[in-house]
């Protein structure tokens, strides 16, 4: 099925192409698996290919996509049995948390977590990129770097604490869990 | 409260194991669930790169185009999404691309130059290096300096040497006679690798700060921008960058010549040569003009549009004004330049709430803050 030639459809790929990304990393947060992020954000765009002559978005696409990634993803966790329900039942309040509604504001934290994570000691660095933006196990970095495991979590560890305090909204976001974990 | 530093509840290896496979306990105490949430979220922000839309959209066209009609298990969320939706006009809403986020922490491109009289040129700003030792003179360099010393020869020297500093370089040398000049970003200096003549000559593009020897009977004279500068010992930067040419004396005296036009100058006083072509003197903070040879960024309630032209120079970055508007903000900056321009960027944003910079490539755009 090829795209008709109508402004509608030019504007779809323009949709997914400015959305993509951004509902990927949402996928990843709950998902955490590339692949399956990926899965579950493509086959979002394809149910709104499918539909894409029913639906009329009110206001705003990204809010509704945000929404359905979310659902899809909490969805594939408790359809793929690996995962326990109370660890889906924190997983799922942790999504309160992010993306937040502001895009601007979301722009603003990439920004500073990217700058943030260039203040970190060269090693500590590159450590903490491979397991958290490469996906690396511990235990693969400190073969890789030849340094022991414990070296590797204890740099992984420090540099969460930095960023954490770098990052003043994270500081924010605590303090609500803190509240609401109380309950 | 202060909880961020409040991280003593927390059992980091534990932690670390279920941030590596995925899956939280409930067991966790507050201050765990807090740092489990953040880490989480940075690493999700993290793994944007991972996503690329081109990839994906290929992805999605070929799935689309093979199998129609074939959805997973997403449709029935997706339905009941649909049903927040009201009924009635709306358009996929047309959005300013959003490329993933980047930041300016580019290093410079180009290298610094050496193009010495006899035809060969010589990279700097590597190693050590002897690049020259026969009779007219010694040339020696490291990382970011460069040293003459005059050989045995008394010929005067008429063929030049050209330094070229680059965007997102800078350069200090130490002439035959004793003279230092620091090079700023994006500058050209033409000089005789000894002085053996009536003056010492040099010719400077761009910005340099000269502090002169002292040699009563052998004037030193700066060509620069439609001026001549005759000097016997002092120190002063002089700014040729265009449109208008700006010589600000630190110390000592200075002379600028133009055409017809002569004016004398004391410290902290700033003689420049405007595009009409007139010659003006003015009273200056010379520090202000010179900070920058000693690795600072000052700029005293400067607008906007010459800080970014100073900072694109420093970085080798380029400036576009996104809103024409914040080109005349006027602030202040005084800081030690740091190692990325990021860091300039988000001191400006810090100060100035109504700034915001988006980097592409080589490429700041600068938008105001809605």
């Amino acid at each position: 099925m090829h795209q008709p030639g109508s402004g509608e459809a030019v504007s779809f790929e323009e949709q997914f192409r400015q959305h993509y990304t951004f509902l990927c990393t949402v996928a990843y947060y709950i998902v955490e698996d590339e692949d399956a992020a990926r899965d579950v954000v493509q086959d979002f765009f394809l149910y709104c290919w499918h539909k894409r002559h029913l639906i009329r978005i009110t206001h705003d696409f990204k809010h509704y996509a945000v929404r359905a990634v979310k659902n899809a993803s909490l969805n594939y966790i408790r359809k793929s049995g690996k995962t326990q329900l109370e660890e889906i039942h924190v997983i799922e309040e942790l999504t309160r948390y992010f993306p937040l509604e502001d895009e601007e504001e979301e722009e603003r934290r990439n920004k500073a977590l990217w700058a943030a994570v260039s203040r970190l000691p060269e090693q500590r660095q590159r450590i903490f990129l491979m397991s958290n933006r490469d996906g690396l196990k511990y235990k693969d970095i400190a073969t890789a770097l030849d340094i022991s495991i414990n070296t590797v979590k204890t740099q992984i560890k420090l540099a969460l604490q930095f960023l954490r305090k770098e990052c003043g909204w994270m500081a924010r976001m605590v303090s609500f869990l803190f509240f609401l974990s109380r309950w | 409260m202060n909880l961020d530093n409040n991280e003593h509840n927390i059992d980091w290896d534990k932690l670390l194991q279920q941030l590596e496979d995925g899956r939280p306990s409930s067991g966790l105490e507050p201050e765990e669930l807090a740092a489990l949430a953040a880490a989480r979220e940075m690493q999700a922000r993290l793994k944007a790169g991972s996503f690329p839309a081109e990839e994906g959209w290929q992805r999605f066209t070929e799935a689309r185009d093979q199998r129609s009609g074939r959805i997973r298990l997403l449709i029935k969320t997706a339905v009941a999404a649909t049903v927040v939706l009201a009924a009635g006009a709306a358009w996929w809403t047309f959005r300013p691309k959003q490329a993933p986020m980047q930041i300016a922490d580019a290093l410079p491109e180009e290298k610094v130059k050496l193009h010495l009289s006899g035809g060969r040129t010589v990279t700097l700003g590597l190693d050590t290096q002897l690049i020259q030792n026969n009779t007219v003179a010694r040339i020696q360099a490291n990382t970011d300096h460069l040293e003459y010393a005059a050989g045995s020869a008394s010929e005067t020297v008429t063929a030049m040497d050209t330094l070229d500093v680059p965007r997102g370089r800078r350069f200090s040398l130490r002439l035959s006679d004793g003279t230092r000049v620091w090079l700023n970003a994006d500058s050209r200096l033409i000089f005789p690798a000894a002085f053996h003549g009536a003056s010492r000559e040099v010719t400077v593009k761009g910005e340099a700060f000269f502090d002169v020897a002292q040699q009563a009977t052998q004037p030193f004279i700066v060509h620069a921008g439609g001026t001549s500068m005759k000097v016997l010992g002092t120190s002063f930067n002089v700014n040729a960058y265009g449109p208008d040419m700006t010589a600000t004396l630190s110390s000592g005296k200075l002379q600028v010549t133009a055409g017809a036009q002569q004016v004398v100058l004391l410290p902290d006083e700033q003689a420049v040569l405007h595009q009409d072509g007139a010659l003006k003197k003015q009273p200056a903070e010379a520090r202000t003009y010179a900070a920058w040879k000693d690795g600072d960024i000052f700029y005293e309630d400067a607008a906007l549009e010459n800080i970014t032209t100073g900072l694109g120079r420093n970085y080798d970055y380029d400036f576009v004004f996104d809103d024409a508007g914040l080109k005349k903000m006027n602030f202040t900056i005084d800081i030690h330049q740091p190692a990325t321009l990021q860091d300039v960027l988000n001191q400006i944003m810090k100060t100035l709430p109504a700034v915001r910079f988006e980097v592409k490539d080589r490429t700041v755009h600068v938008k105001r803050q809605s």
